[in-house]
């Protein structure tokens, strides 16, 4: 466990803990542990070294188990969920600290998450995996020039559906029509064209019927980020 | 250990390099130190009851002249006995609070971190199980006891001054305090006592510890019932009783450690003369006892290897 560090879920630390036992305990207890960048990273927080973990607020509980973790020099991270319930400005403060202050190229980062767009920015690759079998497995900048999502107007719609899209829902009276492989050009002339965002992505190709399988044996996950 | 006195905006030069050195680390010692965090009863327990003995004494000792010269006409072994009561009961009753902690606290040690969930987090760190419940299981063997020891120990010299304080100040001789409550005497043979006891008792502690990592819920009743069930079903089935008897045996650790003469004339005072480390130690139920307890210990970290939160 000296190389490994895993966040389980944000409500594991213990309710009586004080702040500065623990950190004297992974000090005490983690080799490669190093308490003046923990100290470092928790006085950017509210958090105070007296306080105890019942007093902190989900967000703060989730803070101090970051600057724990980040202040460990684990060769692979591996973080369940670590923004499940946190407000905004705790989930955004998150990603950056983990990507500004402690990623680098030699660690590597295991993140599962239910809250795709947030991770969307810092993904190169995507690969959608349905019961072992591969249905989507592209690089974002391709995922960027083959999926159009267009909000298309109303007397455009026939003209739009003719084009064969691989999706369709309906907001407000308005038809989205999700298209793959389709000229940009002539999208643009139906209605508003833009990128769709992973989440329309995943729906729209799980809905499919599967294609050949391909031999990948792994849990179904829109993606995963170095 | 200094952190920054004023945070300006932290860019990350500003941010010292992880040191890639590995520190030595102490994992048994911060893992006792971390029950100790979490369980003060460990401490306050014995504290609390040993004030409250202060207390009862303080407000008894008033008497105390008045006793010493009606006990001047009683021969020795009363005057002992008038003396010394009030310290062995008040040891034994402290001793006794030790040991109600120490059962509760081994039935919660690997379930509470279950049911809060807090091993998911103490796992993720690199402290092995068996570091885990060894320093788990030193809580009711050395620790609760040594705190037991040396609070008993305060308060009897503490007893023992304010029984000379109100004798003098009553104009009597406060010297019989301390030749018929002799103080060395005394720590000795309760430091023996502590330690038989704690060590007799190994294997109860350490299956409360198997049942706590075991049991998902009701821990209590599973730590009584199991036991009592086989003596039931022994009864039943073979009208023996040998389990029972052997339970018994477990739970009275002073017939190996000590040899207690009844009516020998040391009244409630335990003699050194009485005390017998040789045959405590060759006591063959004290080593079936340690076998068991590492039995249940073994059993136990394997349970924690792979149980997963309630």
């Amino acid at each position: 466990m000296r190389d490994v560090c895993f966040i389980a879920d944000v409500a594991v630390l213990p309710r009586w803990l004080r702040v500065s036992q623990a950190l004297d305990y992974v000090a005490g207890v983690h080799p490669r542990f190093d308490r003046r960048k923990a100290e470092h990273f928790l006085t950017r927080t509210d958090i105070k070294t007296k306080h105890k973990v019942r007093e902190l607020s989900k967000g703060m509980v989730t803070q101090l188990h970051l600057a724990l973790v980040m202040a460990i020099d684990a060769k692979l991270l591996v973080l369940d969920e670590p923004t499940l319930g946190l407000d905004i400005l705790y989930r955004k403060q998150f990603y950056d600290s983990l990507l500004n202050d402690y990623f680098d190229r030699r660690r590597t980062i295991v993140v599962t998450t239910h809250q795709v767009e947030e991770i969307q920015q810092v993904l190169t690759d995507l690969m959608f995996i349905n019961h072992g079998r591969i249905m989507l497995n592209c690089s974002m900048e391709e995922f960027e020039s083959r999926y159009a999502e267009v909000m298309v107007t109303p007397e455009h719609v026939a003209a739009a559906r003719a084009l064969r899209p691989i999706h369709e829902r309906q907001v407000f009276g308005r038809s989205i029509l999700l298209f793959d492989r389709v000229d940009h050009q002539q999208l643009a002339a139906l209605g508003e064209v833009h990128t769709p965002s992973i989440a329309d992505l995943f729906v729209a190709v799980m809905g499919q019927p599967a294609p050949a399988p391909q031999g990948a044996a792994q849990i179904p996950v829109p993606g995963a980020a170095r | 250990m200094n952190a920054p006195a004023n945070t300006q905006a932290l860019d990350p030069q500003m941010i010292p390099p992880v040191a890639s050195t590995t520190a030595r680390t102490r994992p048994l010692y911060w893992s006792v130190r971390r029950e100790l965090w979490e369980n003060r009863s460990i401490y306050l327990a014995p504290l609390i009851a040993a004030a409250v003995m202060l207390f009862g004494f303080w407000t008894r000792a008033f008497h105390l002249p008045a006793r010493m010269r009606a006990a001047e006409a009683m021969d020795s072994v009363t005057q002992t006995n008038l003396l010394a009561t009030p310290y062995a009961f008040s040891a034994a009753l402290i001793m006794f609070a030790g040991l109600l902690v120490g059962w509760f606290y081994c039935l919660d040690a690997l379930h509470g971190e279950r049911r809060d969930r807090s091993i998911l987090f103490w796992k993720s760190l690199p402290v092995s199980d068996l570091t885990t419940v060894l320093a788990k299981f030193s809580i009711p063997l050395v620790v609760i006891p040594a705190v037991c020891f040396a609070t008993i120990v305060v308060m009897q010299f503490i007893m023992r001054v304010l029984s000379s304080i109100i004798l003098a100040t009553n104009g009597l001789s406060a010297a019989p305090v301390w030749t018929h409550v002799p103080l060395a005497e005394m720590t000795l043979v309760l430091l023996y006592g502590v330690a038989t006891m704690a060590v007799w008792y190994a294997p109860i502690y350490a299956w409360l510890l198997l049942v706590s990592a075991w049991a998902r819920r009701n821990t209590f009743l599973w730590a009584i019932f199991l036991p009592l069930a086989i003596c039931l079903v022994e009864w039943i089935v073979f009208h023996t009783g040998h389990f029972s008897k052997m339970l018994g045996e477990r739970f009275n650790s002073f017939r190996p450690a000590f040899d207690i003469v009844p009516d020998d004339g040391s009244g409630v005072i335990i003699p050194l003369s009485q005390l017998t480390p040789g045959r405590f130690l060759s006591t063959p139920g004290l080593w079936i006892g340690f076998a068991f307890a590492a039995a249940f210990l073994a059993a136990a970290i394997q349970l924690r290897r792979f149980r997963q939160p309630i």
